[in-house]
């Protein structure tokens, strides 16, 4: 009995000190904007902008675009995984074709802005962005292995281009719209940026007036509402999650012996690879609960080489969406996409864990 | 009026179809509505993206939920 309570004290212990450790200034400094950021993205940029480059394949270098746009998307449109379908679908029929589709159907979940400065602020920098490059990386090859293996069958002249609805005429030039964009964007790099905090705290509100101002002369009210509309809703759909999941894998973490995570994982090894990979398939977390799940397993010992190829492998693929999947492409190909996923993470985090 | 919902069944599909709904009686409109989960005849409407709605043949949204008054602006 007494043991009982006590491992429950060492576990809800355990569990606040996590939640309390994400409530710092430290990492809210860079989540935070990343949401106005993300929130941004989805109200100013229309969609059709970032799609009609996946439209067309016609020549090798639209390709390359196509393979380009695909793999770096999910940075600036968050897509819930009911949107993802009919965008897949679309690109692989009627645009640019199957490559750049299953590229696009990895990036799309797989590669968030969101994640990006979490990662950075409780795994590193480098981690972050070294994470980040191997990803696009990834969906690419992906996309090209997969484009190789299975001759696309789709008759070219079906391939009519897609409608993405009419586009806006814009009210500012490209140039306002960059300079709002990247103070936003400044804003979030001085919040992840190793630096002392009162510094930080100088930087975020330097770039925050010169956002505010240039929101306010650029943008109209309709269109600052909309952005502060989305911002909301990112932060109502996935922060309360977030916080479950720190609560939990803090909770979580005294009955995971320290000497299995570290005997199986805490080298650099194809299979302890493997291992982690496999798991990021199989165990499915929300979107950004992955950063925090990544987090215990250092602290457990577990190895940088392992730790990227499970990060790699789980916001990409889980069992649900390779279900989802599987209703539109045929089982064979949803097991070589499986396959080759697996098998570029694996390797991926191994040469990571060879070379950090 | 013919009205259509393209959408794969998630939640945010189901809402615009129930929002439609709203409007509708509210207005007291003569409306067919359909909802079409079929993603083969989602793609014949050039639709990449879901929720959309589809107004007597004419794409008025794609890939986003509409603001109720947008939405009401809309069917009207």
């Amino acid at each position: 009995m007494t043991m009982a309570i006590e491992i429950i004290t060492q576990m809800l212990t355990s569990g606040i000190d996590t939640l309390v450790e994400y409530l710092t200034a430290h990492v809210l400094l860079c989540l935070v904007p990343a949401f106005f950021l993300s929130g941004a993205f989805n109200a100013m940029i229309p969609t059709s902008t970032i799609f009609k480059y996946m439209g067309d394949s016609r020549g090798s270098v639209k390709k390359g675009i196509a393979y380009f746009f695909a793999a770096t998307s999910g940075l600036i449109i968050e897509v819930c995984s009911c949107t993802i379908l009919p965008l897949f679908a679309g690109i692989w029929r009627k645009g640019a074709g199957f490559g750049p589709a299953i590229a696009f159907l990895f990036a799309g979940p797989g590669i968030t802005l969101l994640s990006t400065p979490l990662t950075a602020s409780v795994l590193g920098t480098k981690f972050a962005m070294i994470k980040l490059v191997l990803s696009i990386f990834m969906a690419v090859a992906i996309g090209i292995a997969m484009e190789l293996t299975f001759k696309d069958t789709i008759d070219p002249s079906s391939r009519t281009g897609f409608s993405m609805g009419d586009e806006e005429p814009s009210e500012r030039t490209t140039f306002q719209s960059i300079l709002f964009f990247s103070a936003l964007t400044l804003i979030m790099i001085a919040g992840t940026a190793p630096v002392g905090l009162t510094l930080k705290l100088a930087m975020v509100g330097l770039f925050s007036i010169l956002t505010a101002y240039f929101g306010y002369s650029y943008y109209s009210k309709d269109e600052l509402g909309s952005w502060m509309g989305e911002t909301y809703e990112f932060v109502k759909m996935l922060f309360p999650v977030l916080l479950l999941g720190v609560f939990a894998s803090g909770l979580v973490k005294p009955l995971i012996p320290e000497a299995f995570i570290a005997s199986v994982t805490g080298q650099n090894t194809i299979l302890a690879n493997t291992i982690s990979a496999v798991f990021g398939t199989v165990a499915y977390f929300p979107t950004l609960v992955e950063v925090p799940v990544a987090n215990m397993f250092m602290e457990l010992g577990m190895h940088p080489g392992p730790l990227m190829s499970y990060l790699l492998v789980d916001p990409g693929v889980s069992l649900q969406t390779l279900l989802v999947v599987n209703t539109i492409i045929k089982p064979r190909k949803t097991a070589a996409y499986a396959f080759y996923m697996l098998s570029f993470g694996i390797l991926a985090g191994y040469l990571y864990g060879i070379f950090v | 009026m013919k009205i259509e919902v393209l959408g794969t069944g998630c939640p945010k599909c189901l809402k615009l179809e129930a929002m439609v709904k709203t409007a509708i009686n509210k207005f007291g409109l003569d409306a067919d509505i359909t909802h079409i989960y079929d993603i083969d005849k989602i793609l014949s409407y050039n639709v990449m993206m879901t929720p959309a709605l589809v107004v007597d043949g004419v794409i008025k949204i794609s890939g986003k939920l509409p603001s109720e008054a947008a939405l009401e602006k809309l069917l009207q």
